[in-house]
């Protein structure tokens, strides 16, 4: 039994191994950019909206609404890599109620992978919306020494965002097939809806903890202060 | 080992590019048609707005013209009603004019019939008067009503009045004219020379005698003498009932009171 979609190797040929994870990454990539596609070729001003426009804008206004909500901010430069972020999670997690579908989310890589992107964008934002020297002068903040506590922080929390995503979707895939050994009927189904609320409320928490995090680290830290370390106290 | 750095970058270079590819067909064209449709329905609702305020202010404009309308209205109500009062007096002034106009042309022309109809009856009542008269005497008295009339005319020249007589001769004696004698009917040669005889024997008379038939002289006889006139006629009778009955027709159109004719002695003039 594997643990991870990564040892799943769909093609051992080419000198760079196509596994599980990568293949089906691309396909819900492909689903996502092409339902998007067809879905916003023909987009309508009027309020009579087609069915799957009214619910994309649904989503994308959703998404502006909370990243609104927690940074009090014009949620557009947070839009793009947040909302792929809730995107991609939410749909690989929802696509495991396919038989044979491998959630790219339960590979410790494609978790590593997202929460080094958040890693990498926190001081990417950071920096844009405050400034070089400001930015860096906050990891001084209140006072020098605890400059290596948040150098570990930085990186501890990453950490958790991947391995927080990975455990929950590896756990979930894991119960419900030691389950479906022990209990072939009906505690499975019970168990693969369940999974696919956690998998929701997982896409939602890593969205809004990167959110967090990036928000922290821009001009609107102060205000979201106590949900910074709201969540760091969940962790 | 769970990690396959392999995998770990593949998967960051697979997030960027779906991030990218999401930023080009999902965000960016979901954020234009919403920030269109926004802008649109602003924009309505400006113009919603917009068509409001006019709404309003072409109501009050209604509003303050159906005030003023109403207010002009009860002008014009009073002045045509004071116009229609106006043309109806006139009217009616018009009308009692042309009442009054047409009653009079009505009362002339009925005096004109109610003279017409008295001249008539009295031309019937003379006629029928004198054929009756004429008749009862020749039945009755075995008298002929000319030659009693020419008696009583002669009997009335002899008893004239002293005055009278006077101014007749003394009229007589100043003109040579011919003395004029005018009857109704054609006198015949007996009563002439009757006449003649009655004349002479009362005045002294040097003019010539002329006889003549006239209808303007009613069953009577008639002289003319230097100015002075003698009559012996029906015409006070016919007069008096000719009067009665004018009255009879003209005040008491109800009344049926029967005209009662007295017979009136004649009168010399």
């Amino acid at each position: 039994m594997e643990v991870s979609p990564d040892q799943i190797v769909i093609d051992a040929r080419s000198p760079l191994i196509l596994n599980a994870t990568l293949l089906f990454t691309w396909i819900t990539m492909g689903l996502l950019v092409g339902l998007s596609g067809w879905v916003t070729r023909q987009l309508s001003v009027r309020p009579q909206l087609p069915p799957w426009q009214n619910g994309l804008e649904m989503v994308v206004d959703g998404i502006c609404n909370q990243i609104r909500e927690i940074t009090q901010h014009d949620p557009e430069p947070y839009l793009s890599f947040v909302g792929t972020l809730f995107l991609f999670i939410v749909t690989c997690n929802l696509l495991t109620v396919i038989p044979g579908y491998h959630a790219p989310t339960g590979s410790l890589s494609t978790t590593v992978a997202l929460a080094l992107c958040v890693f990498v964008a926190v001081p990417i934002f950071g920096i844009r919306q405050q400034g070089l020297g400001r930015y860096f002068k906050s990891y001084l903040e209140p006072t020098p020494i605890m400059l290596p506590f948040q150098i570990i922080g930085e990186f501890s929390r990453t950490l958790a965002l991947a391995m927080r995503l990975f455990g929950n979707i590896m756990s979930g895939n894991l119960l419900a097939a030691i389950l479906l050994s022990i209990v072939p009927l009906f505690v499975p189904i019970v168990m693969q809806l369940l999974g696919l609320v956690f998998g929701v409320i997982q896409a939602y928490v890593f969205s809004v903890l990167a959110l967090v995090y990036i928000a922290s680290a821009s001009s609107v830290q102060q205000k979201n202060h106590h949900v910074f370390t709201q969540e760091n106290g969940n962790e | 080992m769970l990690i396959n750095w392999f995998t770990v970058f593949a998967q960051v270079f697979n997030f960027l590019i779906l991030v990218a590819l999401l930023r080009w067909f999902l965000y960016q064209p979901i954020l234009k048609v919403m920030q269109k449709r926004q802008t649109l329905i602003a924009e309505r609702w400006q113009e919603a707005e917009r068509l409001q305020a006019e709404a309003q202010q072409t109501l009050a404009t209604y509003q303050h013209q159906q005030q003023e309308l109403h207010q002009q209205q009860a002008t014009w109500l009073a002045e045509a009603r004071l116009a229609a009062d106006q043309e109806r007096q006139r009217l009616l002034a018009q009308v009692r004019q042309a009442i009054a106009e047409q009653r009079a042309a009505w009362q002339t022309e009925l005096h004109q019939e109610q003279t017409a109809f008295l001249r008539t009856l009295r031309q019937n009542v003379i006629h029928q008067t004198y054929a009756i008269a004429r008749q009862a005497l020749k039945d009755l008295a075995n008298a002929d009503l000319e030659a009693q009339l020419v008696q009583v005319f002669c009997d009335r020249l002899r008893q004239l009045e002293t005055p009278q007589h006077q101014a007749i001769a003394q009229a007589l004696s100043q003109t040579n004219q011919p003395i004029l004698i005018q009857s109704s009917f054609e006198l015949p040669l007996a009563l002439r020379q009757q006449v003649t005889e009655a004349l002479r024997t009362q005045f002294e008379i040097a003019q010539p005698i002329e006889f003549v038939t006239t209808s303007d002289l009613f069953c009577g006889i008639e002289i003319k003498l230097a100015g002075q006139e003698i009559v012996w006629s029906f015409d006070t009778y016919l007069q008096t009932l000719e009067q009665r009955l004018s009255n009879a027709l003209t005040q008491e159109e109800t009344s049926h009171h029967e005209p009662h004719f007295s017979a009136g002695a004649g009168c010399l003039l």
